[in-house]
């Protein structure tokens, strides 16, 4: 990173507006050309949780907002799509709210999508028909029947009903009895699919997945279904899904879910497979359009890629939390870089492995696009969770090269092999003389290691004796110590560290052992307080050395000894040595 | 017989203090006799003399040091920065250790992890001057009170009799060990040669480096340099650019002097030690060989392509090195640990141990022996016995309570044995006693992210 630091940044700040005011969710902005006139517009779906607000699609032409109307429902996601090949080519916007696609066109809305209802089981449609026309006496009767059907396959007004107080449950009943059971199952998550034409402007069709894991392909002109297919065997809940391939010729749709899966449905195929589990949440997905890999983000800030069959190929752990993910194509430098948003306000762009720039932004992204925008090719739109949008120009210079600056800042995998030297005749020879006589090789090391065992035991014996050495493992505290100092006045500091998890030190002494001929201590006894588990006691003494000039000559090294001991016991469970320097007057 | 002559014939036999002692006789019969005088002055010289090309480098040369380098100098032109090898084990100075103990590197800490080390069979003489300088010079005095007053000698006179003026700066240089004075000497008798005994250009220069006056030094060695070619004018003048931590300078003028002395063993040492700090191990290796191609028992050379080669992951060839070294005589704790370590890596398993034992049983100072239990930890870590392994690093410890090393082994195997909180702690002692390892580090973080 600290290169790209010095360097300068390859990116125009164009616009950043602090009180646009906007919340988007994963996918809820796309970058379209909605007014046909080849001017890219950024639309947004606004989403407003609060009570008494209404979420809003807005359009926005260059920085200016320049359409805005409110949605009937809280968007899930935005997607744009060419109906058919008539001239002049406008595309179509569709939002999904709850159980239906709206479409503009023009911004203005032409058609609508709903999913079909699902089939009620045949228990729940006897129960409604009888809260119809019988009394309320049966009621928690006939409740307490709805509870044999499985929770997910009710409608949302049985599940609601279960969820109520028994005395509400009347009044409930009363004010629904009436209207028609149905089961619905919200869209989660959409995208858009290629029919018959690769082309970027060619005609594509909407695929909507809803909350119990049903996909619907549609046909753009009429909306009518064109395929339906269920996402996985086990129960999935998409919330990410991106489709490549052409409707017509051969697709593959690629459904992340809420349980960490994702699963791949191909033409033809009612149900989708599992290709891969991810260990945690799965925050956003991207393909890579040349080689189909799939780059998965997870909760556990990993960015992870693993191959169209779903065998992880790579996986680098970031900073931060990742929040969204995009795709950057550059075709002029013909590559795909991964935009990927991270908590805090970085977006990093990874080229595979390979980190290559960053950009950040006063906050934490919600929502990353890369795109045309107005005449621009290369624009990234960055909506932020507190509202900002922010709107940064690639420049046309850029250049991406990764020759110098390439795999040095991530050394951890090793795809070359290490340069090893060839084998040597002398190697031969020696694995030679190991097949001649393993026997009495291994026999032989065998017994040196019991040996060994031996020797290493009754040095640790021998120690253990004479208590030197620098730690007690049996009572897990340690002790070091540091002398500071030209002479003849020295400070030693002891550090007493516990390294019990869960007992403190009580009632410890520390004693002090040295010539008095030699050196002068401040204390000679220390009583040392409570040492809490895990944490150091620091001790400080005072060491002045008192021999005359003719002594210390003859002994350049002297010692201080310590000894720590428990209460009244008179075994020290701690001895060590510390070796002074020698004054050295003719260095001062 | 002559008591003159059995001075004389003692001398030669290298019985220098039985020479001093018919020399002192014979002054104090006759204190004006000169030549009893000089025999003697040459004898107490011999007695101490140290082969001071390879001496200690001055302790106080970090703390004190007057010649101010640039702070950041170009990469590859310092050995201070030099970047430090992969794979190589390093000192606590921060230096690789490379597979010998040469006498300029005795200060530092001997060794670490897994390090096949190797005291050379260079002779030292366990006194230089420097060392009398500093503390001991009461070892000199004589019975009846000092041999020559230095300060008391008219060093004029002396500087222009041209027999006794060297031996009379030798005594002065060596065996008082004030530089000062004989600093005095060498400048009056330069000048009484009119300048033009490149000897005494030579002695200057010692002189000049024992006072810390590397630049007077280096003006001196090149005058010299320009009168007379001497390999061992070049040697100082090499040891004087590395004092001033120009490598590159140094390694100039390895090159012009192996133009004038081509295959001398003792710059192409030079040459090789130069390609080691600098870390260019493959140039190093070839000037290690040419050495030993002009001399096949050269120990500092067959020991440096051994730790070549283990590092080089063939241990097969480095035991072979090691054997020679072996057979030429050599018979020490770190020898036998390098011959345990390769044996060990090249699998030769039934010979490890019994290495190993050898080496421990001939170890006396506990810094290698800390090493060669560390280096068993390594063996039984490889043989899977943990608790072995433990032992043995605990062995290690309470050898050297500074070995940052083992504090990271023994908190990874107790990491292992799954103590987390007793691992983290080991990890923060191996922290604070190499901040730069990077191991520590890593396993710590990655004991965090556990947590």
């Amino acid at each position: 990173m600290s290169r790209s630091d010095l360097n300068i940044s390859r990116w125009l700040d164009a616009h950043s507006d602090r009180g646009a005011g906007l919340q988007v969710l994963l996918n809820g902005a796309v970058l379209a050309d909605v007014a046909g006139d080849g001017d890219h517009r950024l639309v947004v779906a606004d989403v407003k949780l609060q009570p008494d607000t209404r979420s809003r699609l807005k359009v926005y032409r260059g920085t200016l907002l320049t359409s805005d109307q409110t949605l009937p429902d809280i968007p899930s996601a935005v997607i744009t799509f060419y109906p058919d090949n008539l001239e002049p080519k406008v595309p179509a916007v569709g939002i999904t709210c709850g159980l239906d696609l709206l479409m503009y066109k023009n911004n203005k809305p032409y058609f609508k999508f709903s999913v079909p209802s699902l089939p009620i089981s045949a228990l729940e449609d006897e129960v409604w028909t009888k809260f119809k026309h019988k009394n309320e006496h049966d009621l928690t009767q006939l409740v307490d029947s709805l509870k044999t059907v499985p929770y997910n396959t009710l409608t949302s007004r049985s599940q609601k009903l279960l969820l109520l107080k028994p005395e509400d449950a009347a009044d409930f009943v009363d004010k629904f009895k009436d209207k028609e059971l149905k089961r619905y199952s919200p869209i989660t998550c959409a995208t858009t699919l290629q029919r018959n034409s690769s082309e970027w402007n060619s005609v594509s069709c909407p695929v909507l997945a809803t909350e119990i894991g049903q996909i619907y392909i549609l046909d753009p002109q009429n909306l009518s279904i064109l395929h339906q297919a269920s996402v996985s065997v086990s129960k999935a809940t998409p919330s990410v899904i991106r489709a490549i391939g052409l409707f017509d010729v051969e697709y593959r749709i690629l459904i992340a879910t809420r349980e960490g899966l994702v699963c791949l449905l191909r033409r033809g195929w009612l149900e989708g497979r599992n290709v891969l589990q991810a260990t945690t949440y799965i925050v956003d997905m991207v393909i890579m359009p040349a080689d189909n890999f799939i780059i998965l983000a997870t909760m556990d800030k990993t960015l992870s890629c693993y191959s169209k069959k779903g065998s992880k190929l790579w996986s680098q752990e970031l900073k931060q939390q990742i929040t969204c993910l995009t795709l950057v194509p550059l075709k002029h430098l013909s590559m795909t870089l991964i935009g990927v948003g991270m908590k805090g306000g970085s977006i990093h762009l990874y080229r595979t492995r390979h980190f290559v720039d960053y950009v950040s932004i006063p906050d934490t992204p919600s929502s990353l696009l890369f795109g045309k925008m107005g005449q621009e090719d290369h624009v990234l739109v960055t909506i932020t969770t507190s509202g900002i949008l922010d709107i940064k120009i690639l420049k046309r210079t850029a250049d991406f090269n990764l020759t110098q600056q390439s795999t040095a800042s991530n050394p951890i995998l090793q795809n070359k092999p290490l340069p090893l030297p060839k084998r040597s005749k002398l190697f031969l020879e020696q694995s030679a003389r190991e097949r001649q006589n393993p026997i009495e090789m291994h026999q032989h090391f065998q017994q040196d290691l019991i040996r060994l065992r031996l020797n290493a035991a009754r040095a640790l014996v021998q120690s253990q004796g004479d208590q030197t050495g620098v730690g007690n493992d049996k009572e897990l505290i340690k002790l070091s110590a540091q002398v500071l100092g030209l002479g003849p006045k020295f400070t030693l500091i002891l550090n007493l560290e516990n390294m019990n998890g869960d007992k403190a030190l009580i009632d410890l002494t520390m004693i002090f052992h040295c010539k008095s001929s030699i050196y002068q201590l401040s204390h000679y006894v220390l009583r040392i307080p409570l040492v809490p588990p895990g944490l150091i006691y620091k001790a400080e003494i005072k060491v002045e050395d008192v021999s005359s000039d003719d002594f210390q000559g003859q002994n350049p090294v002297q010692s201080v000894k310590v000894f720590c001991t428990r209460g009244d016991d008179t075994h020290p469970i701690l001895a060590a040595t510390i070796n002074m320097p020698p004054t050295d007057l003719n260095i001062i | 017989m002559d008591p003159m002559v059995a001075a004389l014939s003692n001398f030669r036999r290298k019985k220098y203090d039985k020479c001093v002692e018919i020399c002192t006789q014979l002054l104090v019969k006759q204190p004006l006799d000169q030549a009893a005088w000089y025999l003697k002055m040459r004898a107490m010289t011999k007695r101490v003399h140290v082969d001071d090309i390879d001496g200690e480098d001055a302790m106080t040369e970090d703390l004190f040091d007057e010649n101010a380098v640039a702070a950041a100098p170009r990469p590859g032109t310092s050995m201070k920065t030099t970047k430090t090898l992969p794979m190589r084990p390093v000192g606590s100075a921060g230096r690789p250790i490379s597979g010998i103990a040469r006498p300029a590197s005795s200060l530092q800490r001997p060794g670490s992890s897994l390090d096949p080390r190797m005291k050379t069979a260079r002779p030292i003489t366990s006194q230089s001057a420097r060392a009398i300088r500093l503390g001991t010079a009461a070892i000199l005095s004589q019975s009846d009170g000092p041999f020559i007053q230095v300060s008391r000698l008219n060093l004029a006179k002396y500087a222009r009799d041209p027999c006794l003026a060297k031996p009379l700066f030798e005594y002065i240089f060596y065996a008082t060990g004030d530089a000062r004075a004989a600093l005095e000497l060498a400048v009056q008798a330069t000048q009484a040669n009119e300048f033009k005994d490149w000897w005494w250009k030579v002695q200057l220069a010692k002189c000049y480096v024992a006072l810390n006056l590397i630049r007077d030094a280096e003006q001196q060695l090149r005058s010299a340099l320009k009168q007379q070619y001497h390999v061992e004018t070049f040697l100082r003048l090499i040891r004087v650019y590395l004092r001033l931590d120009q490598p590159l300078s140094a390694a100039e003028v390895c090159k012009s002097a192996l133009e004038i002395f081509p295959l001398d063993v003792a710059i192409f040492t030079e040459l090789g030690r130069l390609g080691e700090a600098l870390g260019d191990i493959p140039s190093s290796v070839k000037h290690y060989r040419n050495v030993l191609i002009q001399d096949a028992t050269n120990a500092e050379a067959i020991a440096c392509i051994g730790v070549y080669h283990f590092y080089n992951y063939q241990p097969e060839l480095a035991l072979r090195y090691y054997r020679r070294v072996l057979a030429m005589g050599a018979h020490s704790a770190e020898l036998y640990n390098n011959l345990g370590l390769c044996c060990l890596y090249s699998q030769q398993l039934d010979l490890v141990l019994v290495c190993f034992q050898r080496a421990l049983d001939l170890a006396t100072d506990p810094l290698i022996k800390a090493d060669i239990w560390y280096n068993l930890s390594h063996a039984a870590i490889s043989s899977g016995d943990i608790e072995l392994a433990l032992n043995c690093l605990n062995l290690c410890l309470i050898c050297d309570s500074n070995h940052a090393s083992a504090y990271n082994n023994l908190a990874v195997l107790q990491h292992k044995l799954g103590r987390p909180l007793l691992a983290k702690s080991y990890m923060m002692t191996a922290i604070k006693l190499e901040p730069d390892m990077p191991e520590p580090h890593i396993n710590l973080e990655f004991l965090k992210s556990k947590i």
